[in-house]
């Protein structure tokens, strides 16, 4: 028992400094992110016409805020602490961060929201993160002879088209899982496509909402074969 | 002094930014691989994780350099890579840019010129992303908290309940590719792409199940993204 309450104040102490740690560098990034406007006003004296700021502002942000919410309470739970940190520190999380954490803990076997899931998630999404750096550092070192190759026509429809290529491949692994589990969503889902212009601010949390109902169902009509 | 898109001041910002980004990441992945020799872990397994995440990483990272480049033809170098580094997305930064522009009345097809302009789309960018990241210091905690809570009160359905919430995401993602079916043949463009992907995961599964080559579990994934791209070169030739 002793021993077990010496690794749960370990265990704390832990998570108590990721969250220390991830608090102070993301609001640091959040006042370098403002260095650009800020420079071009106190070093070229460039200020923004307040008319046009206020609506662009004002549109963006509309969007922004549901979009927001309804992204970090489901980002939380599949990334944990540190991996949510670092995601939102360096952006493209639905692009990148979440397909890496979660296939990293498919393949060695730990479910999100665990400690060993957590350790996992972080150091997959450290690694993509210090690789899609230096890629992008190269690319812009190179940049005249990259732009001349990635702007090429005809390969143009591949990077046009990678978020289907990204979603088809995570989709079909979760759905051969647990089939059961996707019937719902996936249904509401393609139904909602026929409405045009629908934001994801309101298709994840039906997507979401759905899917949660129906594995309520499912779990309690022992109606799923991999909770047991 | 005088106003310059590729200037060196926001060259040493977008350098600064890179470091900082850098420094965070390889606190928490020794902080990460510290924990886990503590936990037991395998070696190898945080290797492999390492190593799958990198690879995975390419194709993304080309398309978010992409994106770099496709916004600096607009807004010159440093400012897209700075905004596509820390706390932005490639779809928010796109889109931001782009109703940014819109507001005070510049395209996006041609060099900015105008400084005004110019600066109102930075401001708009900044300001705009600040609501997903104000959210994390101040909630991600008692978030945290509350997602224990469920588990622990039932272990089994806890898993479930990460499951559900992560396909409804998926599902709702899945659901805008065919939001431009309605447009023809070439709105399926993207259906296809998707089912493409889809199929060469479940070849990937069924080598692994069946036959038991066990390294493809690994790179699964960043094959199927792959050959899917490749597969839309093809189909866009094809029907587009």
């Amino acid at each position: 028992m002793a021993i077990k309450t010496q690794s749960n104040f370990h265990e704390n102490q832990y998570e108590n400094k990721i969250h220390t740690i991830g608090r102070i560098t993301l609001i640091m990034g959040l006042i370098l992110s403002f260095l650009p406007p800020i420079i071009l006003w106190l070093v070229y004296d460039i200020i923004p016409p307040v008319n046009s700021l206020l609506n662009g502002i004002i549109s963006i942000s509309s969007v922004m805020i549901a979009v927001s919410i309804v992204e970090v309470l489901t980002f939380a739970p599949i990334l944990g602490s540190s991996a949510m940190y670092m995601s939102y520190l360096t952006g493209n999380i639905l692009n990148m961060k979440i397909p890496c954490a979660a296939i990293s803990m498919e393949v060695a076997e730990v479910k999100p929201s665990t400690k060993e899931g957590d350790i996992i998630a972080t150091i997959a999404i450290a690694g993509s993160v210090i690789a899609s750096q230096v890629i992008i550092i190269l690319g812009v070192i190179m940049i005249v002879p990259i732009t001349a190759k990635l702007n090429n026509p005809i390969i143009q429809p591949a990077f046009e088209q990678i978020l289907p290529a990204l979603f088809g491949s995570i989709g079909a692994y979760y759905i051969l899982k647990e089939w059961k589990l996707a019937v719902a969503p996936l249904s509401i889902a393609v139904l909602l496509s026929f409405i045009p212009n629908l934001p994801t601010a309101i298709t994840i949390p039906i997507g979401v909402g759905t899917a949660i109902i129906a594995a309520k169902y499912l779990y309690k009509r022992n109606m799923l074969k991999t909770i047991d | 002094m005088n106003f310059n898109l590729n200037s060196g001041f926001l060259f040493l910002v977008a350098f600064i930014v890179v470091v900082f980004v850098l420094a965070q990441s390889f606190f928490f992945l020794i902080k990460a691989v510290r924990q886990a020799k503590k936990m037991k872990l395998s070696p190898d397994v945080v290797k492999s994780t390492i190593l799958s995440s990198a690879v995975f990483t390419i194709a993304p990272a080309i398309s978010i350099l992409l994106g770099v480049i496709s916004l600096s033809k607009f807004l010159g170098l440093p400012l897209p890579w700075i905004r596509l580094s820390i706390l932005g997305a490639l779809t928010y930064e796109l889109t931001a840019a782009a109703s940014a522009a819109a507001s005070v009345g510049v395209v996006v097809t041609e060099q900015i010129t105008d400084p005004k302009a110019f600066t109102t789309i930075v401001w708009v960018m900044t300001i705009g992303i600040i609501p997903s990241v104000v959210l994390i210091p101040l909630f991600l905690k008692k978030i945290q908290g509350g997602i224990v809570r469920v588990k622990n009160k039932d272990l089994k359905w806890g898993d479930l309940f990460i499951t559900a919430i992560f396909l409804g995401m998926i599902s709702a993602f899945l659901g805008v590719v065919f939001a431009e079916i309605r447009s023809g043949l070439q709105g399926w463009i993207p259906v296809f792409v998707l089912l493409f992907s889809a199929l060469i995961m479940m070849i990937c599964g069924l080598l692994l199940k069946k036959y038991k080559v066990k390294w493809i579990e690994d790179y699964a994934l960043p094959f199927s993204i792959l050959g899917a791209m490749a597969f839309s070169i093809f189909i866009t030739n094809l029907i587009g």
